[in-house]
């Protein structure tokens, strides 16, 4: 069994992934990237869509455009880089423990990055009744057998849930030739963002139905047609709105789960609003030296946000490990500092990070998703008697990450309270 | 019928069609809703964009829409056959997507290549090149 030591290991070779192990490498810390597929990029490399880096790189890159620009920066540094390596466990006392073809590696970290991305929920997550039949597929798997394997899924294709990549496979698999007959999604608002229902769906004229679910899968061995039908506002199926679609495929486009099966062996307390690590302002996990930022942490609507993030995950690792060592060869216990939690308010799905060192020192950014779309609304930040921080009045989305950029002096006060800080959308009346 | 449409000729006669149309843009993901003012059929105010690319994309959408085009070519390299991500360098008009899909489905390559080379240029006259959007090497994944 080898044995490897690094200052910072980072499991994931996506654009988290990726970003923090060059901004930890950049502050001085020897870094690992564990990859399980055969090259870097992550999702990035079957995104063929443009859409890219806006605001990172100030200018519009598809997803292997901008992969390559950060795996040219890998290569260039003195990172190490271990591919069609898969990390089977993540020990309590940080222990790394790997396979590959080469047997079994065992990784000794100062400091861990978590950057494993997320996977998409799949047919058995919302229960729908029918037979089970080839032909029904989530759609990122589409995509990556449409645009990286060469293999077209179908001829005629039905799209269940109006996420982003349902949306964007949508246009692809129009564009290759094959029939999109609609998009089907349960609630009464598209979970995508606008530009894709524009570019995607308008564009090529493919029907978007909102309040509409599919109901049954039908045929065996191969899927021969879904039942869809309308549903009220309390989600109940109109039966009276019932039809059959003859289909040939059914993409899933209905959301995306963290992936923290090994943060959970580790001891890595998760967030049941997000699925993903609780974290404080520094991106670090409740577990001493594990950081963890990306899709991993919550799921992101752009890359760009993703390696903003992860480079704030890279940074503090390296900090924490380099500062570990040099105590431990000075003897220096270690701090213990105090933490206050931020909760999701009105209208608020969740924030990141979910808690907040105190006194503050930086400046501090929360990450939040609203639960439903509000026409008029204000973020306000508060206590349960003073108000921190109030945004201004503007449409909120539940498909669209927010962010609020905090003073440490604006947090000063919280101090002297104990009381956890909530971040609240509240409406404002025209 | 045609009472109505004397109707309209004399508003037109009258007074300018004055019309405005909203158009959201999809440059960034600011989502700008803008509105396009029109007089006689011909854009006279643009209003509502963050910056200055949204009152071009909004001009553009009214007149001449452009979408980036991207797709994949097979490339040959060694014995192996790849899937090259490629895009349109520029947008192309909308209406041109269908026939330089045709072209670009067709086309196969012989590898190795560089992200931003060339690989059909000049796609179906609307002199816009289609440029790879990776490189391709021998230990990349393969199709």
């Amino acid at each position: 069994m080898k044995q490897l030591d690094y200052d910072v290991v980072v499991i994931g070779g996506g654009p988290a992934g990726m970003a923090a192990a060059l901004k930890a490498n950049e502050k001085g810390a020897t870094v690992a990237i564990i990859e399980r597929n055969d090259e870097l990029g992550g999702i990035l490399n079957q995104c063929i869509h443009s859409g890219f880096g806006l605001s990172y790189f100030k200018q519009e890159l598809t997803g292997p455009e901008y992969a390559e620009l950060f795996i040219n920066r890998v290569k260039d540094s003195d990172i190490d880089v271990y591919l069609n390596t898969m990390v089977i466990d993540l020990a309590p006392d940080q222990r790394i423990t790997a396979v590959n073809q080469d047997g079994m590696l065992v990784l000794a970290a100062g400091a861990i990055v978590l950057a494993m991305g997320c996977r998409e929920r799949t047919r058995g997550a919302i229960k729908i009744p029918g037979s089970r039949p080839a032909g029904v597929l989530t759609a990122g798997l589409a995509q990556r057998y449409v645009n990286i394997e060469n293999r077209k899924p179908g001829e005629r294709i039905v799209i269940l849930g109006s996420g982003d990549i349902g949306l964007i496979m949508a246009r692809r698999l129009t564009l290759e030739g094959m029939q999109v007959l609609g998009v089907y999604e349960l609630m009464p608002y598209a979970n995508g963002l606008y530009r894709n229902i524009k570019n995607c769906l308008d564009d090529f004229d493919i029907p978007l139905h909102l309040s509409t679910t599919v109901t049954n899968i039908i045929g065996y061995p191969h899927l021969e047609a879904v039942e869809v039908a309308k549903v009220d506002e309390n989600f109940a199926v109109i039966d009276e709105t019932r039809e059959v679609i003859a289909c040939d495929t059914l993409l899933l486009s209905i959301g995306l789960i963290p992936e923290n099966e090994l943060s959970q062996n580790s001891g890595v307390g998760l967030n049941p609003r997000t699925n993903g690590p609780l974290v404080d302002e520094e991106l670090a996990t409740d577990q001493p030296g594990i950081f963890a930022c990306g899709n991993v942490l919550h799921v992101h609507d752009l890359v760009d946000n993703v390696t903003l993030e992860a480079e704030q995950a890279g940074t503090a690792a390296a900090v924490y490990a380099l500062e570990q060592k040099a105590a431990v060869s000075e003897n220096r216990p270690a701090e213990n500092k105090a933490t206050i939690t931020i909760s999701p308010g009105e209208n608020v799905g969740y924030t990141v990070p979910a808690k907040l060192t105190i006194p503050p020192q930086k400046p501090i950014r929360i990450l939040f998703r609203v639960r439903t779309p509000l026409d008029q609304a204000a973020v306000v930040i508060h206590t349960g008697t003073e108000i921190f921080y109030q945004g201004k009045v503007q449409a909120y989305k539940p498909s669209v990450m927010e962010a609020v950029a905090l003073h440490p002096e604006e947090l000063n006060r919280l101090n002297e309270s104990d009381e956890p800080i909530t971040v609240s959308v509240r409406e404002v009346k025209k | 019928m045609r009472q109505k449409n004397m109707k309209q000729q004399e508003k037109m006669i009258n007074k300018p069609d004055k019309t405005a149309i909203k158009v959201c843009c999809t440059t960034c993901p600011q989502e700008c809703v803008i509105t396009v003012s029109l007089t006689d059929g011909v854009i006279d105010r643009v209003e509502g964009q963050g910056c200055k690319r949204g009152k071009k994309f909004a001009e553009k959408e009214l007149t001449n829409p452009e979408r980036t085009l991207t797709t994949t070519i097979l490339v040959e390299y060694g014995d192996k056959v790849y899937l090259l991500p490629v895009k349109t360098a520029d947008p192309i008009p909308k209406k041109d997507l269908a026939m330089a899909m045709n072209v670009i489905r067709k086309a196969r390559l012989i590898g190795p290549c560089q992200m931003g080379d060339v690989v059909i240029s000049n796609i179906c006259g609307t002199g816009v090149d289609v440029v790879a959007c990776r490189s391709i090497k021998e230990e990349n994944h393969a199709c």
